[in-house]
């Protein structure tokens, strides 16, 4: 799979790091080049530094033959904007915006996008580590794509 | 009518105001707590420090009952989601209107199906204060879903509309309605009486369908 990864913060570069460990091939971008001494030795992509939304920086990136899009900047907002742009613009199968506002989360996979809730995830981890009942689907994620 | 203002700076805060005076309800949202304070001196209540995007407050400000969202914060990312949040969690009842920054982005956010995108020129938003100021404000909003165009034309010289106006085009029997007039760098809000003059931009609000038939009247002539 050829996959980029935009933004390479810790959730970021560790993403990237796995996806090189399991054989596929990575570009990082990110606005900020000192961000990238995240990414561990094991990963062996590339980086690329620019916006999340500039166009001309995912062409270069390679978004016109990527298979996923993992948008992980530290802004919802401009991962929403950045997976709207590959699903639409670019035909890219898979696009998934790490989302912390929950309900942006919740109403963005209801028009189809595929979101991570991190603050519910983290919130359903604790819930699961103090022993209390497994909640009921929680702002999952969704593909209605 | 009831409208939510996200983003309370120079555009914002005079939206407020000529909402205000027109006796509409409004909420601003501003997160920089600076930013609100001093506007909260100003209009008061009408004011939450809470950024529009973050859902819980969206929901909080009323978006469930507006009529009207208009996302004019200085970032164009944040105003997309704001208006794409907005009309998901009023179910569609809200409208939106927002602006962009950046006119490089225009296409980016175009090439996503966003409808309401207007450029933040001076005139653009000019145009908006004033038509969110008045009554037709419908007109402005979801603009393909409603079957209608809002679409910038040039006066062409020889044109049937160089020289004439609206009421002699007889524009609204024909689908259109002129929504302002870009003259010399000034807008003009036009009545059925103004001239129209070459180089003029104007711009229309059309039904889609007549809108070629429309843009014939504004084109320079043909020879056959």
């Amino acid at each position: 799979m050829y996959a980029i990864v935009i933004g390479c913060g810790r959730a970021g570069a560790e993403i990237a790091s796995r996806m090189c460990e399991q054989g596929h091939s990575v570009v990082v971008v990110d606005r900020d080049r000192a961000a990238f001494h995240r990414l561990s030795d094991s990963f062996s992509g590339t980086t690329i530094v620019g916006h999340a939304i500039d166009e001309d920086c995912l062409v270069s990136a390679g978004i016109e033959r990527a298979d996923a899009v993992i948008a992980t900047t530290y802004g919802d907002n401009s991962n929403l904007i950045a997976v709207q742009l590959a699903r639409k613009r670019f035909n890219v199968e898979r696009a998934i915006a790490r989302v912390k506002d929950s309900v942006r989360a919740s109403a963005f996979a209801k028009l189809g996008f595929e979101t991570i809730p991190s603050t519910v995830i983290v919130g359903d981890a604790f819930e699961q580590a103090l022993g209390w009942d497994p909640p009921e689907s929680n702002g999952p994620t969704e593909n209605g794509g | 009518m009831f409208v939510i203002i996200a983003g309370g700076g120079k555009v914002g805060g005079q939206l407020a105001r000529d909402l205000l005076a027109e006796r509409h309800e409004v909420v601003v949202m501003e997160s920089n707590p600076g930013k609100a304070r001093a506007l909260q001196d100003e209009i008061g209540d009408a004011v939450v420090p809470h950024d529009a995007s973050e859902g819980r407050w969206l929901i909080d400000a009323g978006i469930g009952r507006a009529d009207l969202l208009i996302a004019v914060t200085g970032d164009d990312e944040d105003n997309i989601v704001i208006c794409q949040l907005g009309e998901a969690l009023s179910k569609g009842r809200a409208r939106t209107i927002t602006r962009i920054n950046n006119p490089k982005n225009s296409d980016t956010f175009r090439a996503l199906g966003i409808e309401t995108i207007v450029n933040a020129t001076d005139l653009v938003m000019t145009m908006i204060e004033r038509d969110v100021s008045v009554a037709p404000v419908v007109h402005l909003m979801r603009l393909r879903s409603a079957g209608l165009e809002l679409v910038e034309m040039t006066v062409a010289e020889g044109s049937a509309a160089d020289g004439s106006t609206p009421q002699d085009l007889r524009l609204p029997e024909q689908g259109g309605r002129i929504s302002v007039i870009l003259r010399d760098g000034e807008a003009v809000l036009p009545s059925p009486t103004t001239r129209l003059q070459a180089g003029d931009s104007i711009v229309l609000v059309a039904q889609t369908e007549f809108e070629e038939a429309l843009g014939r009247q504004f084109a320079a002539p043909t020879i056959v």
